[in-house]
């Protein structure tokens, strides 16, 4: 479940989609472990945390932080009209962190994913960019995102070209996407994206406002925090 | 000369003469204005160019504009000050000649720096390799670049011999490429031993989905058949997934029981081999010992 740990207890164990997290108590200090099959991944002795909290995040951070964008391949396209408008969902993986909380201080203590890691180059080889991969398909309904896997992302797409398009792949960028998940729930989901495509081959996504009720926003990752480049809008330039 | 000297000495003396609040105030807002409308029109030629031509071009023309204007607002910066601007090209030659003929070196250096500069071949941190010379950028000063080799040894070169020689940059592209060659024995299965090779490269995190990684049949050696595998990684990643992925599909291979040969060798005779085989008598042995 994502959200506070009840630290006040002695031993809180969690099992997620392949991993299980284990928080055990002792007198100044929680000692915490991250196992996979019963083998130890990672373990950190965290001193006097003060809240230690589960939530989702951008899924840039694994094996290590290549790239801010992420980008996802629809199995099934969508076609669209002149002028023609589309509302849907569409889901994309999501990294797991761990955070330590102290006064207005956090850190993320551990990183990891429940979901297959890949990468692609999105653009020509000479100038392209790399983006965390992901196959997904494009929903008309909402759709139950996997547990500790993935997060819904509703989508708005306006088709402003005065001819037929085919929209395959979206490209998002971490450091406008927002996270929102269910506190003692594994449902997450992030603001409404919206796609005007502009071309037969370029979008414009914006990243617009929340869309279901009753979510908590995640945190970020210091990583993502401190990124300098902040667009408001991402252009995906070399094809939809 | 003593012409040219005169003239450029007198534009000097113009310049100063003429400056004043009303004109450096006019300066500065040329300067702003012009500067301001040259990033703009950059910007706006790029985005309008980029969805009819390819994107080089468009780079190209957005970037002629951008400089035209830059040169346009130079100039009346100039002219604000009264300069004459035949006056002061032919200064900057004169001037030129003179530094050549005094400090040819130095001053071919100081050149190729420069045009380093702009050209832009590489920035401290990328690997590369200058004529032989394979490492880490430093440093790029006016007068040299630095680089430590992969053996962590300092090498200094001087930007004019940077400049003229073949520059390899592992790093100017986002991605590159993997590509490895294992032998299977001649009786193993491709396809079966293609599907292997294809589950390591998908289950590699930085292995590229997009290029798509390729595994072709190269050669049929003659210990083996050779199979290359092509797969793309980002630039920053290649040497770890260079490093790893030869012995995941080793490891792979081994496990789905494809035999992986070593170099050997089938002799055969034309007319049968007569062997003549001397066995030594156990009683002789044994009253040798």
């Amino acid at each position: 479940m994502y959200g506070n740990i009840d630290i006040t207890k002695a031993r809180v164990q969690l099992k997620l989609a392949e991993r299980t997290l284990e928080f055990i108590k002792n007198a100044d200090y929680v000692m915490y472990r991250r196992l996979k099959d019963d083998n130890l991944e990672y373990e950190c002795m965290i001193k006097n945390p003060e809240t230690l909290l589960i939530e989702p995040a951008a899924p840039i951070l694994i094996p290590k932080q290549l790239t801010h964008y992420i980008l996802i391949e629809f199995a099934n396209d969508v076609m669209l009209p002149p002028e023609g408008e589309l509302e849907g969902y569409t889901l994309m993986p999501v990294d797991i962190v761990v955070f330590s909380l102290k006064d207005d201080n956090y850190r993320g203590i551990d990183t990891f994913s429940e979901c297959k890691v890949k990468y692609a180059l999105y653009g020509p080889k000479d100038e392209g960019i790399i983006a965390r991969y992901y196959k997904s398909r494009f929903f008309t309904n909402s759709k139950e995102p996997e547990a500790y896997k993935e997060a819904l992302v509703p989508l708005e797409i306006v088709n402003t070209h005065n001819d037929w398009v085919k929209l395959k792949r979206i490209l998002m960028d971490a450091v406008m996407l927002r996270l929102y998940y269910k506190q003692s729930g594994s449902f997450a989901s992030t603001q409404k994206i919206k796609i005007t495509i502009t071309s037969e081959t370029t979008a414009l996504i914006d990243y617009g406002k929340q869309v279901h009720g009753g979510l908590k926003e995640a945190k970020r990752p210091l990583r993502l925090s401190i990124l300098m480049h902040v667009p408001r809008k991402t252009e995906m330039m070399w094809g939809i | 000369m003593i012409e040219s000297l005169k003239s450029v000495l007198e534009s000097a003396s113009r310049v100063f003469s003429a400056v004043t609040f009303d004109r450096v105030f006019s300066a500065l807002l040329v300067f702003a204005v012009g500067f301001a409308l040259a990033y703009v029109f950059r910007r706006l030629t790029f985005r309008a160019a980029y969805k009819v031509v390819p994107l080089h071009i468009a780079k190209a023309i957005s970037g002629f504009i951008y400089y035209v204007i830059v040169i346009i607002v130079m100039m009346t910066i100039l002219s604000i000050f009264g300069v004459s601007i035949t006056g002061v090209l032919v200064a900057g030659g004169i001037a030129g000649i003179v530094l050549g003929f005094a400090s040819q070196t130095i001053v071919s250096n100081l050149l190729a720096g420069i045009f380093l500069y702009w050209d832009k071949p590489f920035k401290p941190g990328d690997p590369v390799n200058v004529e032989g010379i394979a490492g880490i950028v430093q440093e790029i000063s006016i007068l040299s670049t630095r680089i430590q080799t992969w053996d962590g040894v300092y090498v200094r070169i001087p930007n004019e011999k940077v400049f003229t020689a073949t520059i390899t940059n592992y790093a100017r592209m986002p991605v590159r490429r993997v590509e490895l060659k294992v032998s299977i024995a001649y009786k193993e299965d491709f396809g079966k031993a293609k599907e292997v090779i294809a589950r390591v490269l998908d289950e590699h995190p930085l292995v590229l989905v997009q290029p798509e990684p390729v595994i072709f049949t190269s050669e049929l050696g003659s210990d083996g058949v050779e199979i290359t595998v092509q797969a793309w990684a980002p630039t920053s990643e290649w040497i770890t997934v260079k490093r790893e992925l030869l012995w995941n599909i080793k490891k792979a291979l081994t496990e789905a029981g494809i035999e992986i040969p070593f170099p050997q060798r089938d002799i055969w005779f034309r007319t049968p081999l007569k062997v003549e085989v001397t066995t030594k008598s156990t009683s002789k042995l044994d009253s040798i010992s």
